[in-house]
């Protein structure tokens, strides 16, 4: 199935994209001394470029592998996603701008600078700071885990399976870990350039080619023929979905790197006109997990994905489309888009949680560190992190690498009583608050392992008397419900707060 | 302090959740189009609807604070530019 071609194509596409990459990096040598350099690039980003780099950011591995492997694997459950791009827009339109107007009157990059400042206490920024990196890993992982799925399409067919799968992981991190190393941010903004322009191609030309020469009945009728509930959602899994989907909109906007990528734009009008808009890339986000049971309909696609192990078939489910219906030339390019897809987000989510660990963590421990031992201390640990992100691949059976996305999730949710509350009122009190964010993580966890017998991750939900409910939602629920009580506790023994009256609010 | 627009505001942006947490209203298989089932191209739907109701909030909620926010604006932008002199 595999051609020369589309190898070529692959690689010669590959090629460039490394360039620009370098490119990036040599053309803006002298601000990359600057670790605030690196962040925000000029806040110089307007409502067209922003929607359009914005947009391109829903395109990652979670969107071409996750999201299509877990629908195949488990049905309609997993078209919760679709929601989750619709309203996770209204939730930024609020809180972005806010955060904005903060930011930008007191000179905040991170979400841990202003939880120090507003709360006056560093445990609970270095806390926030540390919960923002650890929950950037498994979404780092699941960019992986893509990348190794394009390479097995690719390199299929070479040798046996499991010496590819091994192969493909070892060449996609090294590749990862070297493009971070020497480009940072600079460099890749302008590959993801290049990554933006492939991945549209991609998604229109996977999208046409599936309507017009997949065969729907078929489809329904050999999907139907599943145990797996492809075109409705079983009745006791509706708090299940809109778990899922609600805690998944507030999950988003809390991730460092989505929190970069809304303040570098000009201005927080441009922040809110470009979320209100971005519900329309999701259109994309949505056919693309269709595929997941369309599948069905373009056997030569069906016999490719079960050619392989069933704890990886999901993750084929794109690769395998494009490679059985797009001439070669076009199925390189397209597995391209989807590589690189996988690679700038990572390169993306590293330098973020690198950014947070030299500004909110390694600073505060030691304040005398020079700029440029911040730069060499960020990039060191941008690759450590991608280390440590590596690990959580195993932890899962790469059909189910969603799971990585939502258990970040889980993490990252924990922060949102210190930054959403800590935005609109100064009543809380800070030890309640960093009682709440231990609880959250310290239950999320716990649930985790609970739900899935302390095995590999195949799921982020969990039985409860309402049915299974997403793991997010309770281990938020605990966090919140410690620091109201916390305090009202704290009030009524009448523990100084001692919060910064004077931060902007409004 | 809250006025007709923010109701409006507000109301153009629950619409589409309310819309996709009434689950059991969507959750069919008929009429389907062209194959696809209810429950999926409902909330598809949803994303072109979505963005056209957002887009009438952020107009309408960009045009209210342009008026009080400009003045504040402004000095944040000259606060910010004389921090970063010194």
């Amino acid at each position: 199935m595999i051609d020369p071609i589309s190898i070529a194509m692959f690689v010669a596409l590959f090629i460039v994209f490394v360039f620009l990459g370098f490119y990036g990096a040599r053309w803006r040598k002298g601000d990359l001394t600057k670790l605030t350099e690196w962040g925000l690039a000029g806040k110089n980003i307007g409502a067209f470029l922003g929607w359009f780099l914005l947009g391109a950011d829903i395109y990652t591995a979670y969107t071409f592998i996750a999201v299509p492997s877990s629908l195949f694997a488990k049905g309609s459950i997993y078209f919760f996603a679709a929601p989750y791009v619709i309203i996770t827009y209204a939730f930024a339109m609020w809180a972005m701008p806010k955060f904005w107007k903060i930011a930008n009157k007191r000179g905040y990059i991170t979400v841990a600078d202003f939880t120090r400042e507003v709360f006056n206490s560093r445990l609970l920024a270095i806390s926030v700071a540390i919960v923002g990196i650890v929950a950037e890993l498994p979404y780092i992982a699941l960019q992986i885990v893509g990348m190794q799925a394009v390479l097995i399409a690719l390199l299929q067919g070479v040798g046996a399976t499991q010496t590819i799968i091994e192969l493909s992981l070892i060449v996609s991190f090294i590749i990862l870990a070297a493009f971070t190393w020497t480009s940072g941010l600079r460099g890749a903004t302008l590959g993801a350039l290049l990554k933006d322009a492939l991945i549209l191609v991609s998604v229109v030309a996977v999208v046409v080619a599936v309507a017009t020469l997949g065969d729907f009945h078929t489809a329904f009728v050999n999907a139907s023929a599943t145990t797996v509930h492809y075109f409705q959602l079983p009745a006791n899994l509706y708090n299940a979905y809109w778990s899922l989907f609600v805690f998944s909109a507030l999950a988003l906007y809390l991730y460092p790197h989505v929190i970069n990528g809304s303040l570098a734009q000009t201005d927080p009008k441009t922040v809110r006109k470009t979320a209100s808009l971005l519900p329309l890339y999701s259109i994309g986000l949505a056919f693309l997990a269709m595929f997941g049971f369309m599948i069905y309909g373009v056997p030569a696609a069906l016999n490719y994905v079960h050619s392989f192990p069933a704890s990886v078939q999901g993750t084929q489910v794109v690769p395998g489309l494009i490679l059985t219906l797009l001439p070669s030339w076009l199925s390189g390019a397209a597995l391209l888009g989807i590589f690189i897809g996988g690679l700038v987000p990572a390169a993306i989510m590293a330098i973020a949680a690198a950014n947070l660990f030299t500004r909110n963590i390694a600073k505060e421990i030691n304040p005398k560190i020079t700029p440029k031992g911040e730069t060499r201390i960020a990039q060191v640990f941008a690759v450590v992190f991608k280390f440590l992100a590596l690990g959580f691949v195993f932890v899962i059976p790469l059909t189910y690498a969603i799971q990585l996305q939502l258990f970040g999730g889980i993490l990252i949710l924990q922060i949102l009583p210190a930054f959403i509350f800590g935005m609109i009122t100064r009543k809380l009190n800070r030890r309640a608050l960093f009682l709440g964010l231990l609880a959250g993580v310290v239950s999320g966890v716990y649930m985790m392992e609970a739900a899935n017998n302390y095995a590999q991750w195949a799921t982020t939900l969990i039985g409860t008397g309402l049915g299974p409910v997403f793991i997010g939602m309770i281990a938020l629920a605990i966090n919140i419900i410690i620091v109201v009580a916390g305090t009202l506790v704290a009030n009524a023994m009448n523990v100084t707060n001692d919060l910064r009256k004077d931060v902007l609010l409004d | 302090m809250v006025d007709a627009t923010d109701v409006v505001i507000v109301v153009l942006l629950v619409i589409p959740l309310l819309a996709l947490l009434a689950i059991p209203t969507y959750n069919a298989i008929n009429p389907n189009l062209g194959g696809v089932s209810f429950f999926y191209w409902y909330q598809i739907l949803w994303m072109p609807l979505g963005a056209l109701l957002y887009y009438i909030a952020a107009v309408l909620w960009n045009n209210k604070e342009k008026s009080g926010a400009r003045a504040v604006g402004a000095s944040a932008r000259r606060s910010s530019r004389s921090r970063r002199r010194r």
